[in-house]
């Protein structure tokens, strides 16, 4: 099951719909006129974990980008091509897009905190989709901090600017803050980019542990960190999709030669 | 719904998320409310630009040939026949007179503030020069008054004259062109001065092959910013030059006066007269003429800066 | 800064600049001093009372600032009320709600508002505004608002307060609205993407993220377009109506210290004292713009690096 083309795909669906957590069909995506992504397509299982991986430039943050709608945003950005969302196109016009953005999580590359207390960082996806009960948005900072990991360190200054906190904590807390609205999906870009190896190491345990409520599809620089956290893997090559399969066969026994240049260059 | 289901089968089952739609559909409508606003403010904003070049326009093209603008004004009230020649030279000599004040001036504490000087004295110098942006022009008027004008008590003596009226102008120009040319100069990337530098030249020599070049854009951006403010001052010539019909006969004392596009608008509007509020509007069209020539022709120069930087 | 060691045309060359900036210093003491110099008669005989004697009786040689005071006062205060909402909306969106492609285009326009010269925005007020209020606003206000305090209409002239404060509105807009801009524009991206990917609306992002990033940006915007408004003559002494009275209603008539200095000052320089007092409200003008340019300055130095905007040097 390591090939990808189309045929495959159509078997799975079929087969196992409903393990089926984000297919994307035909995606092709344009800066202008620069072509980028160049018809994608696969699948993300649920309760998973998958690392994509490439170059830099390759196009694995537009990638991303695509599944939350973020390029909506991009000007003279033209996408065309399918995103199934359990089941419907996330793309067409009945979609509500606060809806998918609360249930499509996004951690980006840096600690980007809002410039507010720690406790209204997390709450602030609460806020913004309308939950006012002060009992249930006390309650659901804390268990999110927990989840994060975070609880412990910042339980007597919850009322201080996030920015008080350090590089790693603050990535966190981002991730305390997108789960807050329980997405079913987590989109992560490169979230330890910017953290040294300690920090690092507790995201990493933080994304294992999420799989059991979460889809996660995170990009990732660091080979051996995809090999180790993730059950599918990626590698995106001039907006192209090149490989894509089960971890285990991608870095023992990847198909392309391309795929295999990566990993052993990088190891 | 689909969508309020998924999260019980995926995502986390203990933690519950009460999908509020009714509010979510408010929060849009509000969205494109404050969008409403803000593009209506925009618009708003941007109507008296447009008004004001149409509501001159409209009145000016009757008037605006070429005799308009070669000509004396004549006639009784004066102006009611002619032109605004005398306004044109007028700005002319003051324009002459304040930037040779303010070039020199400008530039040279311009490239002081960039390459010379200790931090702090530098940030007192800059504190100063903006806070000469910001006096009223009035008061330099007054001040302009005082210094050049007045035939009484210390001061140069010039009388109401296109000297004390250049001068005072240049007064306001010179902490203009000072801000923008070290803002020029900084905008120089650093590897081209200390490029130069590197290979042994002294600031000076720097200054000549490089900073004047590469910065030369921005020091001329600088200079048309200071004649395209001082072009519309009306307030500080009340007390230095004030109008005058005719041509100037020197540039000090009796007969050293000017006209001035700005002043004669203002002078004209004041007349019980509507040929002079038509000639006023006219005059207008003028000016607004030389004020968005120079803003183009500073607009052209940048942009072209940026286009020759781009292509090094 | 560059740290080099000089040599002898180094010497010289710093030699020369330095005249220059000597240049720009002279000229700051030198309108200080100058306003100073001749307002200490009137300050010394009318001491601190100046400020709220209201009579203005040159035969009688009696001056008080207090009318021409609250006049500057009511013409900046409602100007900036009508400028504060406008530069703020204007603000927002052309950093926040406007396409791209035109940002560029719109941006220019606000520009060009701040290049207009004043005396052509007082023609247009005398022309435009002035007509407008006497034939729609002010009869519309006598007959259905005559009972509010400050909006009593008395005759139907259309000069006045309320056409000073609008004209004057139009030429802070700029100033305030490319500030608000640049300070929306500090906000850093990443943290407005952070929020639309939780499902923020664009006025989500401005409410919560933007505003509370930049507020104190366009704190200094306002007071920058507070001392602009101060400091405003020619579109005034052409709007206002240029008497001596303190307005109980926006659409009353009254004068502010610029416009007084504008009419009255060659004639005021025959009697020294008369003089004086002029001079005297020039420099309640000077101190009020440089306490407000230096506070100005000191928020925006915090929020955008006090790099003043295009649109600070407007046409005069
Ligand atoms: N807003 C945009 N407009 C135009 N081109 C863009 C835009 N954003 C990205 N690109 C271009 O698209 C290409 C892919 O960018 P992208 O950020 O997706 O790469 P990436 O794989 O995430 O790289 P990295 O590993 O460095 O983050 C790049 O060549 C980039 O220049
Ligand atoms: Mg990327």
């Amino acid at each position: 099951m390591t090939d990808i083309n189309k045929n495959n795909i159509d078997n799975i669906t079929e087969n196992n719909k409903d393990e089926i957590k984000i297919e994307v069909k035909n995606l092709n995506f344009n800066y202008g006129d620069y072509h980028l992504l160049k018809d994608i397509n696969l699948f993300f299982k649920k309760n998973s974990v998958c690392t994509i991986l490439g170059p830099s430039g390759c196009g694995k943050s537009s990638f991303l980008r695509t599944l939350n709608r973020m390029n909506d945003y991009t000007e003279g950005s033209k996408l065309t091509g399918e995103v199934l969302l359990d089941g419907k196109n996330i793309y067409s016009k009945s979609v509500d897009v606060v809806e998918l953005r609360r249930n499509v999580g996004m951690v980006f590359q840096s600690p980007n905190p809002f410039p507010k207390t720690i406790f209204e960082n997390v709450a602030f996806g609460l806020k913004i989709h309308g939950i006012k009960n002060k009992q249930f948005i006390e309650e659901r900072v804390e268990k999110c901090l927990k989840y994060a990991g975070l609880f412990d360190e910042v339980k007597d200054k919850l009322h201080k600017n996030a920015f008080s906190l350090s590089g790693g904590q603050q990535q966190r807390l981002c991730i305390a803050r997108a789960i807050a609205t329980n997405p079913s999906v987590l989109l992560m870009d490169e979230p330890t980019a910017y953290l040294d190896p300690a920090a690092t190491a507790t995201i990493l345990d933080l994304i294992a542990d999420f799989k059991k409520f979460y889809t996660i599809i995170i990009v990732s620089h660091n080979i051996q960190q995809a090999g180790r956290i993730s059950d599918y893997s990626g590698f995106f090559l001039d907006g192209e999709l090149i490989e894509f399969s089960k971890s285990g066969d991608f870095f023992t026994r990847p198909k392309d030669k391309r795929t295999e240049n990566f990993i052993t260059n990088r190891f | 719904m689909a969508e309020t289901d998924n999260h019980k089968k995926t995502g986390d089952p203990n933690n519950y998320f009460p999908v509020n739609k009714s509010y979510i559909k408010r929060k849009k409508i509000y969205n494109r409310i404050a969008y409403g606003f803000a593009a209506s403010a925009f618009i708003l904003g941007a109507f008296p630009v447009f008004h004001i070049i149409y509501s001159a326009l409209i009145i000016g093209y009757k008037y605006l040939n070429w005799r308009f603008v070669s000509t004396l004004p004549t006639g009784f009230p004066i102006g009611a026949k002619g032109g605004i020649l005398n306004a044109i030279v007028g700005d002319l000599y003051l324009v002459v007179i304040a930037s040779c004040l303010a070039v020199p001036l400008g530039i040279g504490s311009g490239l002081y503030l960039s390459l010379f000087g200790k931090q702090r004295t530098n940030s007192v110098i800059r504190l100063l020069n903006e806070l000469m942006i910001g006096i009223p022009s009035v008061v330099w008027g007054i001040m302009g008054f005082y210094i050049f004008s007045t035939n009484a008590g210390l001061g140069f003596h010039f009388g109401f004259s296109a000297l004390a009226g250049g001068l005072t102008l240049g007064f306001i120009m010179t902490p203009i062109v000072t801000l923008l040319t070290e803002q020029a100069v900084h905008r120089i990337p650093a590897s081209y001065i200390e490029g130069a530098l590197a290979m042994g030249a002294t600031k000076w020599q720097a200054t000549k092959s490089v900073i004047v070049k590469a910065a030369m854009g921005g020091i001329f951006t600088a200079v048309l910013l200071g004649v395209l403010n001082i072009i519309g001052q009306t307030a500080p010539l009340l007390f230095t030059n004030y109008y005058n019909t005719g041509l100037p006969t020197g540039i000090t004392g009796p007969g050293g006066a000017v006209g001035d596009i700005a002043m004669l608008i203002f002078i004209y509007i004041h007349e019980p007269s509507h040929i002079l509020h038509y000639k006023a509007e006219t005059a207008v069209v003028v000016l607004l003429f030389f004020v968005f020539a120079l803003d183009i022709g500073m607009r052209l120069i940048s942009w072209l800066t940026v286009k020759i930087f781009e292509m090094f | 800064m560059l740290k080099l060691k000089l040599n002898h045309k180094d010497d010289l060359f710093k030699f020369i600049l330095s005249i220059f900036v000597f240049g720009i210093i002279l000229i700051f003491f030198t309108v200080v001093t100058v306003i100073l110099y001749y307002s200490y008669p009137a300050v010394s005989r009318f001491g601190i009372a100046f400020l709220w004697t209201k009579e203005w009786n040159p035969p009688k040689e009696i001056f008080g600032a207090a009318t021409f005071i609250a006049g500057t006062f009511m013409v900046t205060i409602i100007a900036l009320i009508f400028a504060i909402p406008l530069s703020l909306g204007i603000g927002i969106f052309l950093e926040e709600y406007c396409p791209k492609f035109l940002k560029g285009f719109f941006t220019i326009i606000i520009e060009l508002l701040a290049g207009i010269p004043s005396v052509v925005f007082g023609v247009w007020g005398v022309l435009t505004i002035v007509p407008w209020l006497r034939k729609y606003i002010e009869p519309f206000f006598k007959s259905h608002f005559s009972f509010i305090p400050f909006l009593q209409v008395t005759e139907n002239i259309g000069y006045g307060i309320l056409a000073a404060s609008i004209v004057v509105a139009f030429m802070v807009v700029p100033i305030i609205a490319s500030i608000t801009k640049d300070s929306l524009a500090a906000v850093p991206k990443i943290t407005k993407d952070g929020a639309l990917a939780m499902g923020a609306t664009r006025l989500d992002v401005i409410k919560d993220i933007s505003l509370p990033f930049s507020y104190r940006g366009i704190y200094g915007g306002i007071i920058l377009g507070f001392g602009r408004a101060v400091g405003e003559t020619i579109a005034v002494v052409l709007l206002i109506g240029n008497q001596a009275i303190i307005p109980k209603s926006i659409f009353g008539v009254g004068y502010t210290i610029s416009a007084v200095l504008a009419n009255t000052f060659t004639f005021a320089v025959i009697s020294p004292i008369y003089a004086s007092s002029e001079v005297e409200l020039a420099l309640i003008l000077l101190l009020v713009s440089l306490i407000v340019n230096i506070i100005g300055r000191n928020v925006l130095q915090k929020v955008i690096g006090g790099k003043l905007s295009r649109a600070q040097f407007g046409g005069g």
